[in-house]
């Protein structure tokens, strides 16, 4: 019997790791087992910076959101206001809005906004993230000038057929997740469910009040429902069909700031959002071609409310209730071809219309947009290889100039995984909604920004006796952006969205890992780091002796490690995620609050696993942040110390 | 045995890494000499509004005063500072509070809270104040010396400056928010009785108010948000309540604000882009600025009453540290101190 424990273990290679193999792409018939491999090899390319998060990292958070995922993860910032609040990512010091994330192919931010709160996506709902860096994003996905997260749905072949599992944690918290696997011959069902409620009431000290003392977080309670739900069907050998559908009901309240716990008015702040998601998706594949054709219709309500009322009044002293409706209809074709002599080719087109109406804009308001790429892998004597990709985009009618990515990739030494690459690219990204129609100080004479991106990097990998192995990687990238989009005090009335910035973000990644087996020890050890620059360096930011200085809320250094162990049945499990300093101004007194302290989260996991012939059933507990760190993601936003959950998992294959 | 060593390794180093400390500032020797407080608002839900201090003899400047000497922030939106005996205090808007500290050592001597979203306080005597809001439709009156909400004042209308002539306090119904009446009232409150008696008309949005020498009343009224109406200024006779006149900015998208007096009340300012300065007894607005050129957002306003000195806050980019520019009475530069973020109130600290 194989479980995914172990899977994942004999697949550890591609862990948080730059992916080789250009041109050795085979495109697999449509076996399910066989696609499985195919997920594996599909994320390689030689010349761009991908890193995936696979089963093994991802099934301590199976039952978390995204955004916990990628904090422990990866060295993609993550800014959270708050257990269960908001979070976003961004990547190598530019903005949330930079980051794309894609679910089967398709963009899931919101069109207002253009970013997506990573708190409300459950890690249950997808079984694979891929994090590509900069300019490699160009051939997805248009404007993620950091880069974009891919989530993807794969049906596994070994996926167990039933997959049950409840969490008891601090602070009254329920997670319940299920997935029910069924397959007959040509049908696949995979119908995945969560539930999530918690009180969120964590205690905490309040120095953000006088006088200050231990309080606990009040009306921060969360709850979300959904379920996704996969059918795929084999047409034929080289064709399926599949439609995915995922619906999500969250319901959240917002907490007062440390600072404003003593209001008054008896305020209520609440966010619920409603999205249904879904995709219908046809691909043929033969084995030196691929054809993907994808439609997606995506529909999401948002409700914001906020009341202050006072005892003995008719009617409230604040009243916020802003209703939004936004969503979209989405094609996209793809084809990939395998020639001879290392070529591969690849093109794409996408159509896209999002439409927003909300109480917020003087009308409802659409955009339609859509876009073309070819793209060109080559490798010569399996050493050298070049990747050209063009994307043509075009929004509401316009032209966009054209986004081209050119990447060479070299193998250092004959026979040795030892390679430099280097990149060179330009993006473009569209303002958001909001930054065109918001009433007042939406703005739609804006410029799209654009991003001139290089990249540079070595990676390495060896494996000794089939019993260790290990690889390294470092990256150097630049990226300049030119009209930045932000929202600027107007003439006393409100605030404007104009392009004014150039923003200049760079720095230096630097990743290792190591697995193997030592006696009856499987051992995985993993630790990334990351170094970023970024400042405006705009006319108007040297004229005020601005440019240069660090941008608020981009840390310097990031990084994490990671590392798990199974011995028999019993596995242990241990995260450490390292932010480094912030800043919360655009001040330079170096002292908090202007600045936030750096801090260390480490989460440890232990668990046991029993099995019975066809049932499996896990056994764990995880203390999360271990050393009661008392710590500020976000200034005067409270965050729990040391806390436990404990989980039972049933699975019957 | 090896991965045992790497994991001893990794706990030794994320203990040592774990630095629960957080950074305590150090207090100030000695207590502060003459000068003002400088109070920097800060932006809206994050908590980061300061308080700076300048002495004027020395020019020594202090910034995060609060913070050191008491080891918390202000809170969100410092909105205005008000002195009063050996204390000030601190109307810190989105906090929903006051906190009142030593006049001479800015340390924490009380606060007041559960308000809704309280603007200024004005104190009636040593035992009462009120402090208007600008979301609640009425006036709360406390016990500053008790830390205690006394009561409430019914209004049917937001407030936002508050001036008390004799036992009469004007307040001036500044924000629309949450009311169907137009927002263009001065109401009057009893003060013996703690109760609304009258109003007067005037512009949309009045923001200040000051009294001159002669007792007038001035009103300054920016014709609202969304440039309802052209800005206008007020003069009315407070005991009649009747308009004296009224002055119309010929512009109607300008937004004047911060209306000020001199210590003889013979002279008002305002900012109106730059900062404007008239005589009581002029025939018109002025056209020609007393002040301009120095600030990149022309904030608020304060003349100091011994000298007649103009200091004019510059909130910048509203994300960035601020200045406050000092003026001597004639408009000439004499220090320029950088502040926090949106500095707004300012508040004299002499014998």
């Amino acid at each position: 019997m194989i479980y995914p424990e172990k899977i994942s273990l004999l697949l550890v290679v591609l862990l948080m790791t730059a992916k080789l193999s250009l041109g050795q792409m085979i495109f697999d018939t449509l076996q399910l087992r066989e696609m499985e491999i195919l997920s594996v090899q599909a994320e390689q390319g030689k010349t761009i910076k991908t890193t995936t998060i696979d089963s093994l990292a991802k099934s301590g958070f199976g039952q978390l959101n995204l955004s916990e995922l990628l904090a422990a993860n990866s060295v993609v910032f993550v800014k959270s206001y708050g257990r269960g609040g908001l979070a976003t990512a961004s990547f190598r010091g530019t903005a949330a809005s930079h980051t794309q994330v894609l679910w089967n192919g398709f963009q899931i931010s919101s069109p207002m906004l253009g970013q997506v709160d990573l708190s409300l996506v459950p890690n249950a709902f997808f079984d694979r993230a891929s994090l590509r860096y900069g300019g490699s994003s160009i051939e997805s996905v248009p404007g993620a000038l950091g880069g974009s997260i891919e989530l993807e749905s794969e049906p596994e072949a070994r996926k167990p057929a039933l997959d049950v599992l409840q969490l008891f944690g601090s602070y009254q918290t329920y997670i319940t997740t299920a997935s029910l696997n069924i397959q007959s011959k040509r049908l696949v069902s995979d119908t995945r469910f969560i539930y999530q409620n918690s009180q969120n009431d964590f205690p905490y000290y309040n120095n953000g009040v006088l006088p200050s003392g231990w309080m606990r977080q009040e009306k921060a309670d969360l709850s979300n429902i959904g379920f996704t739900q996969r059918l795929t069907f084999l047409i034929s050998g080289f064709q399926q069909i599949s439609l995915t559908s995922w619906n999500q009901w969250n319901k959240r309240n917002i907490p007062a700031t440390m600072t404003n716990v003593w209001r008054g008015g008896n305020l209520t702040e609440f966010q619920d959002d409603f999205f249904s998601r879904n995709v219908l998706a046809w691909s043929f594949h033969r084995t030196k071609t691929r054809l993907q054709v994808s439609a997606a219709w995506f529909h999401e309500k948002q409700q914001y409310f906020l009341e202050t009322f006072e005892e003995g009044n008719p009617v409230a002293d604040t009243l916020i209730n802003s209703g939004n409706t936004s969503g979209g209809y989405f094609s996209k074709v793809k084809l990939d071809r395998q020639f001879g002599m290392g070529l591969l080719f690849s093109a794409g087109f996408d159509l896209r219309h999002e439409k927003v109406k909300t109480t917020n804009y003087s009308t409802a308001r659409q955009r339609n947009s859509g876009g073309l790429f070819v793209r060109m892998e080559k490798s010569f004597r399996q050493r050298l290889a070049f990747d050209i990709l063009i994307r043509q985009e075009m929004a509401d009618g316009k032209l966009l100039p054209l986004m081209p990515f050119l990447g060479v990739n070299y193998q250092l030494l004959p026979g040795a995984d030892f390679n430099i690459r280097a990149s060179v690219s330009r993006n473009f990204h569209l303002p958001s909604l909001n930054d065109l129609y918001w009433v007042p100080g939406g703005n739609e004479n804006l410029k799209p920004e654009r991003a001139f991106q290089l990249e540079g990097g070595l990676n390495y990998k060896r494996t000794f006796q089939q019993a260790v192995s290990f690889g390294a990687d470092l990256s150097f990238f630049s990226s300049q952006i030119k009209d930045w989009i932000q929202w600027k005090p107007g003439n006393y009335q409100f605030w404007t969205a104009e392009n004014i910035a150039e923003v200049h973000a760079r720095g230096v990644e630097a990743s290792f890992r190591m697995q193997g087996k030592w006696n009856r020890l499987i051992y995985t050890l993993r630790t990334a780091y990351t170094f970023t620059r970024t400042s405006d360096e705009s006319d108007l930011a040297k004229e005020k002796g601005f440019a240069g200085e660090q941008l608020i809320y981009v840390p310097v250094h990031n990084a994490n490690g990671f590392v798990h162990l199974a011995f028999n049945d019993y596995f242990f499990r241990w995260q450490l995620n390292y932010t480094g300093k912030r800043k919360t101004t655009m001040n330079d007194s170096g002292s908090f609050p202007d600045v936030l302290p750096a801090y260390w989260l480490n989460d440890v996991s232990l668990g046991k696993t029993w099995k019975l012939k066809k049932f499996r059933i896990e056994l764990k507990g995880v203390v999360k942040n271990l050393f009661d760190v008392n710590y500020q993601a976000i200034l005067w936003r409270a965050m729990p110390g040391r806390n436990f959950e404990i989980s039972l998992r049933f699975l019957i294959n | 045995m090896k991965t045992l060593k790497l994991l001893a390794l990794f706990l030794i180093l994320t203990f040592a890494a774990c630095n629960k400390e957080k950074p305590q500032p150090e207090p100030l020797p000695g207590e502060l000499g003459p000068g003002l407080f400088i109070l920097n608002e800060g932006n809206f839900n994050s908590g980061n509004a300061s308080l700076s201090y300048f002495e004027t003899g020395t020019g020594k400047l202090t910034t995060q005063l609060f913070f050191k000497q008491n080891n918390a922030p202000l809170g969100d939106v410092a909105q205005s500072i008000t002195l009063q005996g050996e204390k000030a205090y601190i109307v810190v808007n989105n906090s929903g509070l006051i906190y009142a500290i030593d006049r001479k050592t800015a340390r924490f001597e009380g606060k007041l809270s559960n308000l809704v979203s309280p603007r200024h306080i004005l104190f009636i005597d040593g035992q009462k104040a009120y402090v208007s809001d600008l979301n609640s439709s009425h006036l709360t009156v406390v016990d500053p010396v008790a830390f205690a909400i006394l009561g409430k004042i019914e209004l049917g209308r937001t407030s936002e400056e508050m001036l008390k002539i004799g036992d009469q306090v004007y307040v001036a119904n500044w924000s629309a928010y949450n009311q169907s009446v137009p927002n263009n009232k001065i109401l009057v409150v009893d003060s013996k009785e703690d109760r609304l008696t009258d109003s007067i008309t005037v512009g949309i949005e009045p923001n200040s108010m000051v009294v001159d020498k002669n007792g007038s009343l001035w009103v300054l009224c920016s014709g609202g948000f969304t440039n309802t109406e052209n800005p206008s200024l007020w003069q009315i006779d407070p005991t009649e309540r009747k308009v004296r006149q009224r002055l119309e900015f010929a512009k109607l998208n300008s937004s004047p604000t911060s209306l000020e007096v001199n210590g003889e009340g013979n002279r008002l300012y305002f900012i109106n882009d730059a900062v404007y300065r008239m005589g009581i007894a002029d025939p018109g607005l002025p056209t020609a600025p007393f002040i301009q050129g120095f600030a990149d957002l022309p904030y608020q306003l304060a003349v100091d009453p011994q000298s007649d000195d103009i200091y004019l806050t510059d909130a910048l980019d509203y994300m960035r540290n601020g200045f406050v520019f000092h003026f001597d009475a004639e408009g000439q530069i004499l220090d320029t101190v950088e502040a926090g973020v949106i500095p707004g109130g300012i508040g004299f600290n002499v014998d």
